[in-house]
């Protein structure tokens, strides 16, 4: 593998990473099935790739990613809300199922849905099929910037902010937020009972989820600076979900380890022969039989709650103590 | 007006087959409260099986034979599907609750579309209609109905369904089958109580899920082409109608499924891009569950607390 | 001995609910099992209809050990079991409730004979026949739920708590018709019951379970009443 691809991947596992934070704010600590959440992974991406688009004052440099970014984050808190509010009632599967819903008709609209091209794309109109692109423009379009570039998002530009949105989502975790949509996770009506506000909660979460996973679809964009609606299905949605549940539902820095572990494993299949059957190729049958045989042995994920110390720590309480008595029978 | 007929008719046609699959759902679902995702594939895999079955014919064979043969091994496949995954996939994680439950689902879907593809790597299947009188042949007669062309083997759509969903209501509420049935998904601990084997009945509820999914399968492609994909959307859409129409309810999936049938056709009537069509079923699943959550023939089930 | 349950502990996770309960239920009784709420007595029946399994100990009824039989091939050996809370079809109606009670019978007619039966025990139910079980009062549903577990011909009936929640008048009326139960049907009857005073007026017999464990086995059920502790602990005395 290159350098250049190297780099790439990374760059995806990182993004792929604050998806998996982001759904795991929604699915692992509140306890609410989202299956669209590559919907908002579009919306955020579209988001800043228009405004990039329309919007780039290359004498700002870095500063246009944090216009996109901001836009991205704003245009899925919108979409969060319009979703959320009559998400609020609905329980269990129809939840799962209206946010699939949610999903699929985002990645619809967008495959249809075309756009004026703006001064990059002159007398076009972008999107559709094909997505939009922030490349090649008219030459002459920032005459006094001609070697600028959207292409923000290095491998280590992502994987500090997979820091920060990590280390910021496991200190809402211990806050009261956190404790109260945990509390909703376990046991809505208890949770009612205790005086906590569930729709407030419900909907502070859709919101977060949704604004960190349009912050990794404005990565996204500045990073491939080309996207298209293909790649933001279903599938998409299933493999950030499985990523939490790989790493445990609840747990944050799980969430970062099952985005990494299920990042590197098609490359390292890749290059793995047994008896002459490339395993790449049986790359998404292996999945599938990995997941079902995963939720037999481990449906609550490897780590389970716990963020990765403690879960290192209890490990090593365990291999500690002594071996528990036998309970007396009367 | 003219067109508005062509619209109307196609809408019932697709919504007939919508309503065989979402009769699977919904008795699934009411019986165990799993959102088969699978099901779908089992769709798939009756129409892999039932041409796997006119490869097999004799060349000669009369359609009249030959379509109904057909069918019924579609059916088959359907059946064998659906109890395999149920005993391999879902029986073990019975108590494990819902998210295990729709990952496995989830799960087994991508596994029979992977296996299919695999089986059918190179292009899509399609019944040959170069010999007159072959299937494939009959298949593509169509007459022409409000301005459009109906192909006429769609006609055998609505009456299928229809027979088919009164034989299953038959069963479901004038059976002592039916009545087990009725009695696991409403308490499947008092029903042992009262010597039903659960196990038996979830694993009859697959089979007749699974029959129903098959011959759907093996209906839509005598008109169009069969390939690994072709259960994901129509799986998605049927799901909808069943929850559209009441999860739980014979009539309401039914109903649902010709009321997302028809939804669809009209968005093409309305002259809205195509690509849109497939949109409508899940903008009619939206507004339902915002109006009425239980569906339109199902029943407020209250949180006991 | 009809019923012969020997040293029975049943545990939830680490809890022993029971732990080593002993009893017998001679055929042609009637057989009270008294205790305070949370003792265990609901533990017993689920043993023995197989709701939940027993760590250890022996179930053995008319001389087969069903200490590990399948739940539902329990109702074929002969054993109905009324559980806590009734657990009636709600959506089902009262034909339909008493209908699944005959489940494992294939004989039509018997199936008719039966429900004749259940319908002079208790007409109310056949009035409300075509009546969804869930629009039954308290009393109606009680009645519902005994005639169901009737409706297999059973030869050990387990009745969990018969009187909870009704008025006192329909106590007397559903205790009284359990005796007629087991004198005309000749249906051995195993009963739960806090209330320990109706119990012990209509049963032969009595257990009381204190601990996870038999604390009194009084042959007369009706010396039982007039027993200080007894009265002292179960009857507010």
């Amino acid at each position: 593998m290159s350098w250049f691809e190297f780099n790439s991947v990374l760059g995806n596992i990182g993004i792929f990473a604050i998806l998996a934070l982001s759904l795991n704010v929604i699915c692992g600590m509140t306890g609410l099935l989202q299956l669209g959440q590559a919907g908002f992974f579009a919306i955020g991406a579209y988001a800043a790739g228009l405004t990039s688009i329309y919007f780039t004052f290359p004498e700002l440099g870095v500063l246009n990613f944090a216009i996109s970014a901001s836009a991205a984050m704003m245009a899925a808190g919108i979409f969060s809300i319009i979703l959320g509010i009559p998400c609020l009632r609905l329980k269990g599967d129809y939840l799962a199922i209206v946010t699939l819903g949610f999903g699929e008709i985002t990645r619809l609209v967008l495959i249809n849905l075309m756009f004026p091209g703006g001064k990059m794309h002159p007398g076009e109109k972008i999107g559709g099929a094909t997505g939009i692109k922030f490349t090649e423009f008219p030459g002459d379009l920032w005459p006094n910037s001609p070697n600028y570039t959207a292409e923000f998002a290095s491998w280590w530009f992502i994987w500090i902010a997979v820091i920060i949105i990590c280390v910021f989502l496991i200190n809402i975790k211990k806050s009261s937020f956190g404790r109260a949509m945990m509390c909703i996770r376990e046991d809505e009506i208890a949770a009612q009972a205790m005086g906590i506000n569930i729709s407030k909660y419900k909907m502070i979460a859709f919101l977060l989820s949704a604004v960190v996973a349009g912050l990794a679809g404005a990565l996204f964009f500045h990073k491939e600076l080309s996207i298209a609606p293909g790649k933001f299905n279903l599938i998409c949605s299933i493999e950030i979900l499985l990523m939490i549940v790989l790493g445990g539902l609840g747990s944050f820095s799980g969430a970062v380890t099952g985005a990494v572990v299920l990042g590197i494993t098609p490359y390292i299949l890749r290059h793995v022969e047994i008896c002459g059957y490339r395993l790449g190729e049986y790359q998404q049958l292996m999945y599938a039989v990995l997941l079902i045989i995963l939720i037999r042995l481990a449906p609550n994920g490897i780590f389970g709650m716990n963020e990765v110390p403690v879960w290192i720590g209890k490990l090593l309480k365990m291999k500690n103590k002594p071996p528990a008595k036998q309970n007396e029978t009367a | 007006m003219d067109n508005f007929l062509f619209f109307l008719t196609s809408g019932l046609c697709i919504g007939a087959v919508y309503a065989l699959i979402a009769l699977g759902y919904t008795l699934v679902y009411g019986i165990i409260k799993l959102i088969n995702f699978a099901h779908g594939e089992f769709y798939m895999i009756g129409a892999y099986a039932g041409f796997g079955i006119y490869l097999v014919l004799p060349s000669g064979t009369p359609a009249i034979l030959s379509i109904p043969l057909i069918i019924l091994s579609s059916g088959i496949a359907g059946i064998i599907i659906a109890v395999l995954t149920e005993q391999i996939a879902y029986k073990p994680i019975r108590k494990s609750g819902r998210l295990a439950a729709l990952l496995t689902a989830i799960g087994v879907s991508f596994l029979l579309q992977n296996l299919a593809s695999f089986i059918n790597k190179a292009n899509p299947l399609q019944y040959p209609s170069d010999k007159s009188g072959s299937i494939g042949e009959i298949c593509q007669r169509s007459i022409v109905i409000g301005g459009g062309g109906i192909k006429i083997i769609q006609f055998v759509y609505i009456p299928l369904t229809i027979v088919l969903t009164l034989i299953l209501w038959h069963i479901v509420m004038k059976t002592n089958f039916g009545r087990a049935m009725r009695a696991v998904s409403q308490d499947p601990d008092a029903a042992a109580l009262m010597g039903i084997d659960i196990n038996s009945v979830i694993r009859k509820t697959f089979l007749l899920g699974g029959l129903m999914a098959g011959i759907a399968g093996a209906l839509i492609g005598f008109q169009s082409v069969i390939e690994p994909m072709m259960g994901f959307m129509p799986g998605l859409k049927a799901f909808i109608a069943a929850v559209v129409g009441g999860i739980g309810s014979i009539p309401g999936a039914v109903l649902g499924g010709f009321i997302i049938g028809i939804v669809e056709n009209m968005v093409l009537f309305c002259n809205i891009p195509s690509g849109y069509k497939d949109v409508a079923a899940f903008v009619v699943l939206i507004l339902v569950l915002l109006i009425r959550p239980q569906g339109i023939l199902g029943s407020n089930v209250r949180e006991k607390v | 001995m009809f019923l012969d349950v020997r040293k029975l502990c049943v545990a939830y996770g680490a809890i022993d609910a029971l732990k080593s309960v002993s009893l017998h239920i001679n055929e042609g009784e009637i057989v009270a099992l008294l205790g305070a709420n949370g003792a265990g007595k609901s533990s017993v029946l689920d043993a023995i209809s197989r709701i939940t399994t027993a760590k250890s100990g022996k179930i053995i009824f008319n001389g087969t050990d069903i200490t590990n039989e399948k739940p539902e091939n329990i109702v074929r050996k002969g054993i109905a079991h009324c559980p806590e809370g009734r657990k009636i079809f709600f959506d089902l109606t009262v034909l339909e409730n008493l209908q699944l009670g005959a489940y494992t019978i294939n004989d039509q007619y018997a199936i008719e004979a039966n429900l004749e039966k259940i319908f002079t025990y208790f007409p109310v139910l056949k009035s409300r026949r075509s009546q969804r079980g869930g629009t039954l009062s308290g009393g109606e549903q009680q009645m519902l739920a005994v005639g169901r577990a009737l409706m297999s011909s059973p030869k050990l009936l387990l009745l969990d708590e018969p009187s909870l929640g009704l008025a006192p008048k329909l106590i007397d009326h559903i205790f009284d018709i359990i005796r007629e139960i087991n004198h005309k049907e000749k249906v051995t009857v195993f009963l739960i019951e806090q209330n320990a005073n109706e119990a012990l007026l209509h049963a032969d017999r009595a257990y009381v379970l204190e601990n996870g464990r038999i604390s009194i086995n009084s042959d007369n059920a009706e010396e039982l009443l007039k027993d200080p502790h007894i009265i002292k602990a179960y009857l507010g005395g």
